[in-house]
Order: structure tokens, then sequence, then C-alpha cells
């Protein structure tokens, strides 16, 4: 996860994140972020863009946060 | 078990054998509000990222991995014991649907009972005053002749 503050690139492995949790969280955080998601082999890649610079710091494992709460 | 704690993160390794998925999820949602956590695997291991959401010292990163690891053990025997009791669990809902599906199915309310006449009919003189029916009683002088016989015989008792 690379720590650029207006932009960071996400791998989610497939054994512990569903593509369905990722996409249903981007379109929660649509709002703070330019979301893409590309569906790799074994991991889910999320790019974000444009990150809402009063939320750099956080939108990124907030982000995660949310995926594996929607996982449970 | 614990792999790595770095400025404000640490890494642990678990054991998929031990500690099912199930648990892994179980324990990373108490501690969503505490830390960001992010899982990911490393051959047969399951790694977890905890990354505290208020800066904290090594030691107090070490408390709370162990408290994770508590945690997770807890979730590790929820999952045994949900799945040993399975069966039994299954059983009692199945019983408790079946039983309020029969509650459901069957008419409980009372309907009125035909018994081939009109109740307001009364041919059996039941509604009919018993005086009506068999006229005044008469007077019974009964309860005071055995009255009178019953006294000469304690007066020869108490003799």
């Amino acid at each position: 996860m690379p720590k650029e503050k207006n932009s960071a690139d996400i791998n989610f492995n497939k054994r512990f994140y569903s593509l369905k949790a990722i996409k249903m969280a981007s379109r929660e955080f649509k709002d703070l972020a330019d979301f893409s998601v590309v569906d790799g082999k074994g991991y889910i890649k999320v790019l974000l863009r444009n990150i809402d610079p009063e939320m750099a710091g956080a939108v990124e494992q907030e982000f995660c946060n949310y995926v594996l709460g929607l996982m449970k | 078990m614990l792999k790595k704690i770095n400025k404000n993160s640490l890494t642990l390794a678990l054991n998929t054998t031990i500690y099912p998925l199930e648990a892994v999820y179980g324990a990373s949602y108490v501690f969503i509000d505490k830390a960001y956590l992010f899982l990911d695997s490393n051959g047969s291991k399951i790694e977890v990222v905890l990354t505290p959401k208020q800066k904290l010292s090594a030691g107090e990163l070490r408390v709370l991995a162990g408290d994770f690891l508590n945690e997770l053990l807890n979730y590790a025997l929820r999952v045994g014991i949900s799945a040993e009791n399975k069966k039994i669990r299954q059983y009692v809902v199945e019983r408790a649907l079946f039983s309020a599906a029969n509650i459901e199915s069957c008419d409980c309310e009372a309907k009125p009972v035909e018994i081939g006449f009109d109740s307001a009919s009364d041919p059996l003189g039941i509604a009919v005053p018993w005086e009506e029916k068999y006229g005044q009683p008469e007077k019974q002088e009964e309860p005071e002749a055995k009255q009178e016989e019953k006294k000469p015989k304690k007066a020869k008792s108490k003799k």
C-alpha cells in the first residue's frame, strides 16, 4: 500500500475479500476518492485516485476496514 | 503469532489449522474500531496487519497483539463449539418451526357445534325453572324427627 497522499493502490487477497464487498465499499466511498477495481488472478486491485485531501491519511485504511466489515 | 512490529503497526502470522478463517474475521471485527486491519496470506499462514488508530508505543502494540490473539482464541473456540452443536441446533430450530407450522395450520378458533336443533328451542326443558316444572316443594319434617331420635342415644352413652 503506497503512502502517496492523493492516490493509493490496494491489493485485496481473494482468499479473504470478495469482489462484491469491494464494489459495495467503493460505492460507499465514491465521494472521498475515484475508485477503479481490477480483478486479477489471486488479488483484486483497487486503485484510489484524487483522494479528498482532508481525508488523505485515513481513506485507504478506512476503506480496508469497511471491506473487512462487509466480509463478516 | 507476532511476526514483526513496525513504527505504528504490527504483523501477525496465524496458522490456519489452529485458527479458522471465520475466527480471524470475528476477531478482526471486534478490533475494527480500535485499529485498521488488513488480511493477506503468506503460504499456508494468514497475515494480519494491525495498525492502531491512535499512536501507541511498542509495549502497547504488544498488548494490542495479545488482546487480538486472545480474541482470536475465543472465536476459534466459538467456531469449534458451533460446529459441534450444529446438528442439535438444526434439530431444535426444525422442531420449533414444525410446531409453529402445526399451530398455524390447525383451526383453533371456536366454532358453534351443530347439534341438530335450534339452541333457542330447548327440547329437554333445561331452561324451565324447577318450580314451574314440578311445582312447589313440600315442607319436610324429617330432619327434626331425626334430631329427636339422636338425643336419647347421647344420654345413654353418658351413663
